[in-house]
């Protein structure tokens, strides 16, 4: 969307102050952001690259991960319609789920945005988060940086600094956005993407908003860094779907945060499977009184994959009701952490808190399953547990197939799709049900024909 | 830094104090705090072989270059220079009741241990002031070949056998208070039994603390040979003092082909105690250890009871129950490591909180490749009594083979209003209800001590309930 | 067949010592046992950490972090809290130079790197 050339400097690999400098000037970003970003980028630098004697990185090794080796802004063409995309693209937003509006991040630019015109004139933005601060600045600045503070840690600041692309989704008072809204990150060069998401749904509002990552395959490293807040108001709806299908040149790390008011509702989906190592951070910050949730999470290594998910439900007040359920399957010689904390502060009265993680192990033995399921509770008036499982398919579901004369490579790959399906299957958006269910079929290595009820 | 230095070049003698009323002590160590010459005085005085005073040595430099745990509770207002490190009472050890002076047999009769107890036990081990005072050793188990002593008796009559296993399943270094212990170990018991040999009744152990500034840092070896059976019960109470006493044990099991062990513990210290323990165990086929853990005293307990499932077919079983009352922090749990398969492990844990009480579950079952067919099963149930009470649940489960089964599930919840109304209509008092709910809650661990102990615990949550206990 | 590198003159490690060296990414613990040669993988089985980083007593090698112990001529591990043991590496002395053929096992132990 770039009217003027890329600056040379940020087309050599590394991030520097000069870096950040330039690209917010390239960007024409306001002065209080260019400082802000500076002041990230200090923090970058001060923040020690976590090690496997950091307790939240206890399990992934990234000893050879360094943003040296990334061209930190790549640009991309700039399209007057959805036809003129990226095949590969196009093909995602056809099978994806129907859409009220769209966004397509290619690289590090936004390639195309469109809203239809009944949400616009009910006053929903939905545009690149450059724009959004030349036209909506205020809110832009009142709620940037609230949820995924610049020092959240050393990804979040490297991101506060380097950002770029990303979105802005304003949803009014009271309005139901019925058919969701899609946002496609694509990469197809060796080089980082660091997008940044922003939702604000207001009081009594609803919308589903969709963040889709995939890329064009690749043997060079790729970086991909990014953010996400999601505010959602009193009485407020929001359906947040984060699908992560990366080639497996691609290293992910994201950090999705939302803050519930009082008796709203977010139903969180988060999706992993594809990159070579994901690391994603979802927390259910400042959850409020009277709200509702459910954070779903499957993922699906193989290979030698790395798949690491770190949840937080984070309980402040009274009333909430939370329930989690992260799925994986894991093959080869891949390995999937997954962390999870629920923790209730004092005077969180009536809590209600659930966690469940399953882990199933298909094929050979060098797969390595790690759960953490963890709670600190300081309220005594509620009612919290968890529930961690890590096996193989079960004998007695396999035998149930089995009897009715399917073999038995045949029945552990259908045991295995109803595994996911206990998550799938609570996905009200039929598309991306769809959608999910063919990426883990291709991954289970079904190849049916008919469609597996 | 103090230098390393031998025994030889350091010349000790023995010092004589005055002594204070009602304790007497025939010698205490001449300062506060550790260095090499208190620890080699404290092995010259027990007679040590080199090797001994070696390992305790490098254990010492261990202990000085490890940190201090910042992962579990509150540990930096533990002052290591504050603690007397060794204390050896008068008289040697007695053979049997009569021979025990009396102002001990008067703290054991405060502690309640019942006479009729006396005929059954097969041997008790009691520690008064870091030595083991009293023992007696049924005849019969002493024919079969059973040894059950104190741990310095152990080292002088079965060198060999102590050599062998002494600080293999935990070396000093693996953690500063192991480092500690394996520096001023003193006390704790020995046990051998041999192949085949059953002991019904369970061998128990007292301890206590009962000077200022003192610490604790028994030290027990348990082997139970191919088919063997012994039942180990451990209990101990400590007064309350100002400053901060500190109990660091270190307890090793091995159970060997077909054998079982079960450990037994009570833990009632006084609530300015750090009670920080290393306890272990190895089981090899078709073997079993079993730790029954009840944590109720202390001001901080950090305690992670841990069976290594090393040979087919073994089983590790973990039960644990705490208690923590306004300002305790009980941080325990357990550990299983499958590294054979066919292997099963349960894990049970039952914590209660009232007050200002912090509980923390810290557990961690790791399966390693090669462990098909094993089945582990961790349960965590947690009961908040008050409002300012805090609980947490920390497990870690690490899976490298996928042909297994493993669960695990942990809740929170308080005391319900129903159970409560319910028992209060039937004329208890609110106290007397929650005690009963309390004792309901921790009933499945409760029903594997041994009666005397089951009681003793239902006594104690009682008076904690009633709030006449510190 | 596994390819021997050449990793090491004789002199470099002498009797009672250990050094690390990388060899095909990998890090490789050389340790010298009364004039004899012996190899294996650098790393604990039981935590991440460098083996030859710690003490070399006689046949033992004892791990800097907790203190299992190895016994550097099987790679077995003697002591908790270690309990698989370390993969050894074919060693091979000729002209005075130390040459090693990888052992395609490797360690598994948490943190290890899967995508190297």
């Amino acid at each position: 969307m770039q009217k003027n050339g890329v600056p040379e400097i940020l087309k050599n690999k590394g991030v520097s102050a000069e870096v950040v400098e330039t690209l917010s000037k390239f960007k024409s970003e306001p002065a209080w952001l260019t400082e802000k970003r500076l002041e990230a980028w200090r923090l970058f630098e001060k923040i020690p690259m976590p090690t496997l004697r950091d307790e939240a990185w206890r399990y992934t090794d990234i000893s050879d991960v360094s943003i040296d080796d990334f061209i930190p802004y790549v640009p991309s063409p700039d399209v007057s319609s959805e036809k003129e995309l990226p095949e590969a693209v196009q093909t995602l937003i056809e099978e994806g789920e129907e859409n009220s509006a769209l966004i397509v991040q290619h690289n590090s630019e936004t390639a195309y945005s469109r809203v239809d015109e009944k949400l616009s004139h009910k006053g929903v933005v939905f545009t690149d988060l450059h724009t959004a601060l030349a036209e909506h600045g205020d809110l832009v600045r009142k709620k940037l940086f609230g949820l995924v503070p610049i020092d959240y840690d050393k990804f979040a600041a490297l991101n506060a600094a380097a950002f770029s692309g990303g979105s802005l989704l304003y949803v009014p008072r009271g309005v139901e956005v019925e058919v969701p809204i899609q946002s496609y990150h694509w990469l197809d060069v060796a080089g980082s993407i660091m997008p940044r998401t922003l939702v604000v749904v207001e009081e009594g509002a609803s919308v589903t908003y969709i963040d889709e990552y995939a890329s064009a395959n690749s043997e060079e490293l790729a970086f991909s860094n990014g953010a996400v807040e999601l505010y959602v108001g009193q009485g407020a709806h929001l359906r947040y779907v984060s699908l992560q299908n990366w080639e497996r040149n691609v290293l992910h790390f994201n950090t999705i945060r939302s803050s519930t008011e009082k008796d709203s509702t977010i139903n969180s989906l988060v999706v992993a499977l594809g990159s070579q190592l994901s690391r994603t951070n979802v927390e259910a910050g400042l959850v409020a009184d009277g709200s509702d949730s459910e954070m779903l999470g499957p993922y699906f290594a193989d290979s030698s994959q790395v798949v690491d998910h770190h949840t937080l439900q984070d309980h402040i007040s009274p009333n909430a009701h939370w329930d989690l359920l992260y799925r994986g399957a894991l093959r080869d010689e891949s390995q999937t952490v997954f962390s999870g904390l629920i923790r209730v502060e004092p005077g969180a009265q009536k809590t209600d808190a659930y966690q469940t993680n399953r882990n199933i192990i298909l094929g050979t033995d060098d797969a390595f399953a790690v759960s953490l399921p963890n709670l600190e509770i300081m309220a005594d008036d509620v009612k919290c547990s968890h529930g961690s499982t890590t096996g193989q398919v079960d004998e007695t579901d396999l035998f149930y197939l089995m009897s009715r004369g399917i073999p038995r490579k045949e029945a552990e790959k259908l045991v295995v799709f109803g595994f996911f399906g206990e998550v799938t299957g609570r996905i009200p958006l039929r598309g991306l049900k769809e959608k999910l269910d063919q990426a883990i079929e291709g991954k289970i290595g079904l190849g049916f024909e008919e469609r597996v009820a | 830094m103090p230098e390393d230095r031998t025994v030889q070049a350091l010349g000790l003698d023995e010092y004589k104090f005055g002594f204070h009323d009602p304790e007497e002590y025939f010698f205490k160590t001449p300062r506060k705090g550790i260095d090499p010459e208190i620890v080699a005085m404290i092995s010259k005085h027990k007679n040590e072989p080199e090797w001994m005073l070696e390992f305790r040595l490098n254990a010492l430099k261990s202990f000085w270059e490890k940190p201090t745990p910042q992962w579990g509770g509150n540990l930096n207002e533990l002052d290591f220079d504050e603690i007397y490190y060794y204390i050896r009472p008068m008289e040697n050890q007695g053979r049997s009741w009569d021979d025990v002076p009396s102002d001990i047999k008067n703290t054991f009769e405060k502690l309640g241990i019942p006479q009729a107890e006396r005929d059954i036990l097969a041997g008790v081990g009691a520690q008064y002031e870091s030595e083991v005072v009293y023992h007696s050793l049924k005849e019969e188990w002493e024919k079969a070949g059973v040894v059950f002593m104190d741990m310095d008796g152990g080292l002088r009559e079965h060198e060999d056998l102590v050599r062998e296993y002494f600080g293999t399943i935990i070396p000093p270094d693996d953690n500063k208070f192991a480092a500690l212990n394996s520096a001023v170990w003193s006390g704790g018991s020995f046990v051998y039994v041999p192949p085949g040999v059953s002991i019904d009744i369970p061998l128990q152990a007292y301890f206590r603390i009962n000077a200022e500034n003192m610490g604790q840092f028994e030290r027990t070896l348990i082997i139970a040979d191919e088919g063997s059976y012994v039942h180990y019960i451990e209990g101990c109470t400590a007064p309350t003092y100002t400053t901060n006493s500190l109990h660091s044990a270190v307890v090793e099991l091995i159970a060997k082909p077909n054998a079982r062990i079960r450990y037994s513990t009570i833990q009632n210290w006084s609530h300015n105690t750090y009670n920080l323990v290393t306890k272990r165990a190895v089981a090899y086929e078709d073997a079993t250890v079993e730790w029954v853990d009840g944590n109720l005293g202390s001001k901080l307990t950090m305690k992670y009871p841990a069976v290594y499932l090393m040979g087919e077919g073994a089983r590790g079983e973990i039960l644990s129950v705490a208690y923590a009352g306004d300002g305790q922090h009980q941080d325990a749990g357990g550990k299983i490591v499958h590294a054979a398969p066919n292997t099963s492990s349960l894990i049970t844990s039952k914590s209660i909180s009232k007050g200002t009480g912090r509980s923390t579950y810290r557990g961690l079952l790791k399966v390693h490749e090669g462990a098909e067919s094993s089945k582990s099963r961790v349960e965590c149930d947690a009961l908040l009594l008050d409002e300012k009470a805090r609980t947490d649940t920390y497990p870690y489960i690490e899976i490298e083979e996928k042909k297994v089964s493993t669960e695990h599930e942990a809740t929170v919840s308080k005391v319900g209003e129903d159970q409560l109304f319910y028992l209060m209509s039937r004329g208890l008092s609110e106290e007397e209800a929650i005690a009963m709910v309390v004792n309901g809650f921790i009933e499945p661990i409760a029903k594997e001590l041994p009666l005397e102990y089951a009681i003793e615990l239902n006594r104690l949550i009682q008076l904690e309930m009633e709030g006449s206990v510190g | 067949m596994p390819e021997f590198h050449k990793i090491a003159t004789v002199d470099e490690v002498a009797p009672g010592e250990v050094r690390q060296y990388l060899v095909e990414d990998r890090p490789v613990a050389l340790c010298n046992v009364n004039g004899e040669f012996h190899a294996f993988e650098d790393i604990c089985t039981h935590q991440f950490v460098h083996l030859s980083e710690g003490e070399l007593a006689g046949r033992e090698l004892k791990c800097p972090l907790h203190g299992a112990k190895f016994d550097v001529t099987t790679g077995k591990a003697l002591s908790l809290p270690a309990v698989k043991a370390v993969p050894k590496h074919e060693v091979k002395v000729e002209d005075r130079n130390v040459y090693v053929a990888l052992n395609p096992k490797r360690v598994k132990v948490v943190g290890r790197n899967r995508r190297r």
